[in-house]
C-alpha cells in the first residue's frame, strides 16, 4: 500500500518519503519520453507569480482562485503562487524565445510544484492536497489552429501508457475553450483508489485549454495542457496493488 | 542580435554582472524577463545543464548515506516563528500566506532547518531512530530587498539544494561534517570548479546566532570578488533545544546534534563566469547538454539532409547534438552556439559533402580538428576528454594568478593592496588579525579548513608562533 505520510504539524500538506520518490520518478520516466519525441523540450519557471502575469489572461480566472503571497509578514506588497493547471509563466518566456531566434511551433513544458486554493474545512487527502509537487504543465505555441489536436495527441498516448480510460468533456474555462479528460482506471484499481478518493471514483486529472493568441494580438496561437500529480500516485496505487 | 556588453580581462563587479546577465539571455541559460524581481525562468538548455549538475550533487551526497525528500513548499507560520524568536529574526524577508484563513499564516519556506527541524522532532516521538540524513531539492522564497542578481542573488531561489542531518552520537556527527566536506571538495572537483574550503569559526560575533560553525566552499572570480558557493553548518545544539529534537538514553533526555548544507543555482553562475570568456560561456563536456553543434551553412535541402543524418549518426553512439537550421545568417548562428557554450561545431557545406571530411571547432580554444564522417563519434569521444581537462586546467592556472599566500608583513600588504585573496599566518590574538583587516580594510573571509601549522610559522602581524590560517579579500557585493 502506498505509505504517504500526513503532514507534521500542517493540514493538508504532505511530503514524499525517499521510496515513495523513487516510484514518482519511475512513473515519470515513463512519461518524460513520450513527451520528447514530441518535441516539448522541459523548462522551469517561477512559483510567484505578479499580478501583472495574471491579467495576460484578459481577467479569464479571478484573482481570488489564486493563493495569495505577501512579501514580509508587515505584508508590504503582494504575489500570487502559480496554480497547478495553467502553464502561465510559460507566456513570458515563450515570447522571448519566439522573438529572438526560434521558429514556431515552440513546445515547452516542465514537472514541478502547482499550488490550488482550497478550504481548510473540507476534509482533504493527498489526492485533493493544496500543493502538487509534481504537476506538469505543458505549452504549444503555434502560427495556425491544429495545436489543439497535437496536444490531445500527446495526452492520449501518455494515457495509453498508463492504461488510463478517460471520459472526453469539453467545457468553457471561464471565457476560453478547455478541454478536460475525467479519468478512471480499471475497477480492480478504483477499489485501491478509493480508499483515497473518499469514493469520487471519477476525478478530472488532465486538461487542455486553447488561449486564442492568449489575449494579444501579436502573440501566436497558445495552447496549454496540464496532467495531475495524481495521475502518478494512482499508477503507483494500481501496480502496488497487482 | 548583438550584444553590447564589453568584455574586459579585468572587469570590475559591475561589469562582471552585467556579462552575465546578458550572456545569461543569450546564451540561453535563464531569463530574467518575468515581471517580478529576482524570479528567473529556465530556458530547456540551462535546465538541462544545470539538472546534470543537480544529478551530480544528488550522486555524490547520497553516496555519504543521505536520503532524498519532497518537501511541501510551506512551513507552519507559528513553527517558522519559532527560528525567529529563538534564534534570528527574518520574519520580514520571507513570503506569508493565508493559505486557508487570514489568521492563520504560513511562509513559503526559506530554508530547511525550521521545516525539517519539525519534523525530526516529530519522528523521534514516534521512535524513529537517529541519526537522520536527508535532503531535498526545491525552490525557496526570500524577498531580498536589495539589487537582485539571475542565478546569483533571487527571490524565487531555485534550484535550492540543501540537507539537514541530527546525530545522537558526537563521533558520527564529526564523520558527518567532515563526509559533507569531501563531498563538496569532491562536487566542485568533478565540475572543474576550484575551491577553497574555509571556516568560519567565532571571529565574526554574529555567526553565533544560528551556528556552532560555519564551513564554505568560496572561490574567486575574474573581479578578484570571493564567492561562497556552498555551506555546512554545525548547528551544534541549537536548532534542537528551539525545535525539541531529542531522543533518551538511559532515562535521561539529550538534545540531538545537527548539521545543515546548502547550495544553490550560484554553482552554475560561478562555473559560466569562471570559464567564460568574450565570446560567451565555455561549458565543459561533461555536463553540456549538446556536445556538438552541427550547422548547415545555408538553407538547401541536401545541407539539412546531411546535418540530421549526422545528428542521428552521434545519436547511435550515445553522442548529443542539435541541427541549428539556417533560419537566420551563419554568423548568427555561430555567434549564438559559441555564447551558449557547446563544446563542438561542425559546418556543414558542399565540400564537407563531397569530401565526407569535417572539421571540428572547439569551444574556448583554437583548435579546429579534422576528421573522417566514419570516425566522428571516436573523434568527439576523444576530443571531449582532452577539452574537459583543457578548460580545468585553465580554470585552475586562472585561480593560482588570483590568490596567494604571505609569509611575511611585507608579502601580506602588498598582495592584500592588490586585491588578491590571500592567505596569512595568525596567532591566535584577535587583536593582531583584527588589526590586519582594519589597517588594508579588507575582510576576514575565513579560516583555512584543517590546516595544521608548523611551530617554525610566525603571525604576520607580531611575529610570534601562528596557529591559524587565514584568508583575506573582498566578498562580492551583499554577501554574508
Amino acid at each position: 500500500m502506498l505509505n504517504i505520510p500526513k503532514d507534521y504539524s500542517l493540514p493538508n500538506l504532505y511530503y514524499f518519503s525517499s521510496d515513495i520518490l523513487v516510484k514518482i520518478r519511475q512513473q515519470l520516466a515513463k512519461l518524460l519520453p513520450i513527451l520528447n519525441r514530441a518535441g516539448f523540450r522541459e523548462c522551469h519557471f517561477p512559483f510567484l507569480i505578479p499580478r501583472s502575469i495574471l491579467l495576460y489572461y484578459d481577467n479569464l480566472v479571478p484573482l481570488k482562485d489564486f493563493i495569495k503571497v505577501y512579501s514580509g509578514k508587515n505584508r508590504r506588497s503582494h504575489a500570487y503562487l502559480r496554480p497547478d493547471g495553467i502553464f502561465s509563466q510559460g507566456i513570458t518566456l515563450a515570447g522571448k524565445i519566439i522573438k529572438s531566434y526560434r521558429d514556431l511551433p515552440l513546445k515547452l513544458f516542465e514537472v514541478s510544484p502547482g499550488y490550488r486554493k482550497r478550504k481548510i474545512e473540507n476534509k482533504r487527502n493527498i489526492f485533493t492536497n493544496l500543493e502538487e509537487s509534481f504537476s506538469l504543465q505543458g505549452g504549444l505555441f503555434t502560427e495556425d489552429e491544429k495545436g489543439k489536436e497535437y496536444c490531445q495527441s500527446v495526452l492520449f498516448e501518455i494515457f495509453k501508457n498508463f492504461s488510463i480510460r478517460h471520459n472526453t468533456k469539453k467545457t468553457r474555462f471561464y471565457k476560453t475553450e478547455a478541454i478536460q479528460y475525467s479519468t478512471r482506471f480499471d475497477e480492480s484499481d478504483i477499489e485501491i483508489a478509493k480508499l483515497y478518493i473518499f469514493n469520487q471514483e471519477v476525478t478530472r486529472q488532465a486538461n487542455i485549454y486553447f488561449f486564442n493568441k492568449a489575449g494579444r494580438s501579436d502573440f501566436p496561437y497558445m495552447y496549454t495542457f496540464s496532467l495531475s500529480q495524481n495521475i502518478l500516485l494512482l499508477k503507483i496505487l494500481a501496480e502496488e496493488g497487482k | 542580435m548583438k550584444l553590447t556588453v564589453e568584455w574586459k580581462e579585468n572587469p570590475s563587479e559591475e561589469e562582471l554582472v552585467e556579462w552575465l546577465k546578458s550572456y545569461l539571455d543569450f546564451g540561453e541559460i535563464v531569463n530574467d524577463d518575468f515581471p517580478a524581481k529576482g524570479a528567473s525562468s529556465w530556458y530547456p538548455y540551462g535546465y538541462s545543464i544545470i539538472k546534470n549538475i543537480l544529478r551530480l550533487a544528488s550522486f555524490l551526497i547520497k553516496n555519504i548515506g543521505f536520503e532524498e525528500i519532497v518537501l511541501p513548499s510551506f512551513v507552519h507560520g507559528e513553527d517558522f516563528m519559532k527560528e525567529c524568536r529563538n534564534i534570528k529574526d527574518f520574519s520580514e524577508r520571507v513570503y506569508w500566506s493565508p493559505l486557508y484563513k487570514e489568521d492563520d499564516l504560513h511562509v513559503v519556506t526559506p530554508t530547511i532547518e525550521a521545516q525539517l527541524g519539525s519534523l525530526y522532532a516529530k519522528w523521534l516521538s514516534q521512535d524513529k531512530r537517529l541519526p537522520f540524513k536527508y535532503f531535498t531539492i526545491r525552490g525557496v522564497g526570500r524577498y531580498e530587498t536589495g539589487k537582485t542578481i539571475p542565478l546569483w542573488k533571487e527571490r524565487n531561489v531555485w534550484p535550492f539544494f540543501e540537507g539537514l542531518t541530527a546525530h545522537n552520537k558526537k563521533t558520527d556527527f564529526t564523520v558527518t561534517i567532515r563526509q559533507q566536506v569531501s563531498f563538496m571538495k569532491t562536487f566542485f572537483k568533478t565540475l572543474g570548479i576550484p575551491v577553497l574550503i574555509i571556516e568560519r569559526p567565532k571571529i565574526s560575533r554574529r555567526l553565533k546566532e544560528y551556528s556552532e560553525k560555519r564551513i564554505e566552499a568560496i572561490t574567486i572570480t575574474k573581479d578578484k570578488r570571493v564567492v561562497i558557493l556552498a555551506n555546512i553548518y554545525d548547528l551544534g545544539e541549537i536548532f534542537s533545544k528551539v525545535y525539541d529534537i531529542t531522543y533518551y538514553f538511559k532515562n535521561a533526555k539529550y538534545y540531538a546534534l545537527t548539521s545543515a548544507i546548502g547550495l544553490s543555482g550560484r554553482v552554475l553562475a560561478a562555473l559560466l563566469v569562471i570559464n567564460g570568456d568574450r565570446d560567451g560561456f565555455v561549458i565543459p563536456p561533461s555536463i553540456a547538454p549538446i556536445l556538438v553543434a552541427i550547422v548547415p551553412i545555408y538553407e538547401k535541402a541536401a545541407l539539412h539532409k546531411m546535418s540530421n543524418i549526422l545528428k542521428n549518426y552521434l545519436s547511435k553512439n550515445g553522442i548529443s547534438s542539435e541541427v541549428f537550421n539556417a533560419k537566420s545568417s551563419l554568423g548568427e548562428r555561430r555567434r549564438k552556439i559559441v555564447a551558449m557554450g557547446v563544446p563542438f561545431l561542425i559546418e556543414v557545406g558542399k565540400e564537407e559533402i563531397r569530401s565526407s571530411m569535417l572539421y571540428i571547432k572547439q569551444r574556448g580554444f583554437s583548435t579546429t580538428i579534422q576528421t573522417k564522417i566514419k570516425n566522428l563519434p571516436r573523434t568527439i569521444k576523444v576530443q571531449s576528454k582532452i577539452l574537459e581537462k583543457a578548460i580545468k586546467t585553465k580554470t585552475m592556472e586562472q585561480f593560482n594568478l588570483l590568490n596567494r599566500s604571505a609569509k611575511s608583513k611585507e608579502e601580506f600588504l602588498h598582495f592584500v593592496e592588490d586585491e588578491f585573496l590571500t592567505k596569512a599566518p595568525f596567532c591566535d590574538k584577535p587583536f593582531c588579525y583584527e588589526k590586519a583587516a582594519e589597517c588594508t580594510g579588507k575582510e576576514i573571509i575565513g579560516r583555512a579548513y584543517n590546516i595544521i601549522l608548523n611551530d617554525r610559522t610566525k603571525c604576520v602581524n607580531c611575529g610570534k608562533s601562528a596557529v591559524q590560517s587565514l584568508y583575506f579579500g573582498v566578498k562580492w557585493k551583499g554577501e554574508k
